[in-house]
């Protein structure tokens, strides 16, 4: 056997299983769907409503009874109104 | 809560393929091929807005929430309805966005009342319609919580 037999059989059949094998990856599709296409102002807002927070951060509230907390001893139906401190609005 | 809702998740209200798992978790599948169920913005606008929430809640010790949409016929009672249904309500800050209507509502809660009052408010408004009418919905949340997060202060 050359050189080049041995070479041909112990290196160019597993690169070509290789390669093949490699190549089947590339047959799916990358993600399993889609992301939603951005939204811009303008556009019709289909998205169920968000709220975003900085939920891992400790503020002033944590340490002190807040309104939510007594929110389960009380019926707080009219205090909703008292939950308001300042307020703003806007049209754009 | 005022209004609480109880159970949260009702099983048999859920759509096909979710399920409550015994934690109270929603579990749910993604059907291969159709569109994740994600907010429609990039990586990147998502993770400055996070940048811009945590640090003003940082700075201030004042919890800043940001809800995205509908506020319905009234957008004024629409985020007066939101308000106590978000996180430390009393010690927040609440800017209600309603892309369909145009509408923007910024509330703060009654502990934080002399902080950020109708004035700082106001300049939360002002700092996001200068962006707003440019197109541009996430600089503007973000103009506006640190426009608020500087005029609230520590």
């Amino acid at each position: 056997m050359s050189i080049l037999e041995t070479v041909l059989i112990f290196v160019g059949i597993p690169a070509a299983i290789y390669f093949a094998i490699a190549g089947l990856s590339y047959l799916g599709k990358p993600f399993p769907g889609e992301k939603p296409a951005h939204f811009a102002l303008g556009q019709k807002w289909t998205h169920s409503p968000v709220l975003w927070s900085a939920t891992d951060e400790v503020t002033a509230a944590a340490g002190h009874h807040t309104a939510e907390s007594h929110g389960s001893h009380a019926a707080l139906e009219a205090a909703n109104a008292e939950l308001i401190g300042g307020r703003a609005s806007g049209k754009f | 809560m005022a209004s609480s809702k109880w159970p949260a998740v009702v099983e048999a209200d859920l759509p096909h393929g979710f399920a409550l798992t015994s934690s109270g978790r929603v579990s749910g599948v993604h059907e291969p091929g159709t569109v994740f169920d994600e907010v429609p913005f990039t990586d990147r606008e998502r993770v400055m807005l996070d940048n811009a929430l945590t640090e003003a809640t940082r700075a201030t010790k004042v919890r800043f929430n940001i809800y995205l949409g509908d506020l319905g016929n009234d957008p004024a009672a629409g985020a007066d309805a939101v308000l106590p249904n978000t996180p430390e309500a009393a010690d927040s800050v609440l800017i209600a966005v309603s892309p369909n209507q145009g509408a923007i509502e910024v509330r703060s809660g009654a502990h934080v009342a002399e902080r950020a009052n109708d004035r700082i408010c106001q300049l939360g408004v002002t700092a996001a319609l200068a962006s707003f009418r440019q197109g541009n919905l996430i600089d503007g949340l973000i103009s506006a919580v640190r426009v608020m997060a500087a005029a609230i202060g520590r």
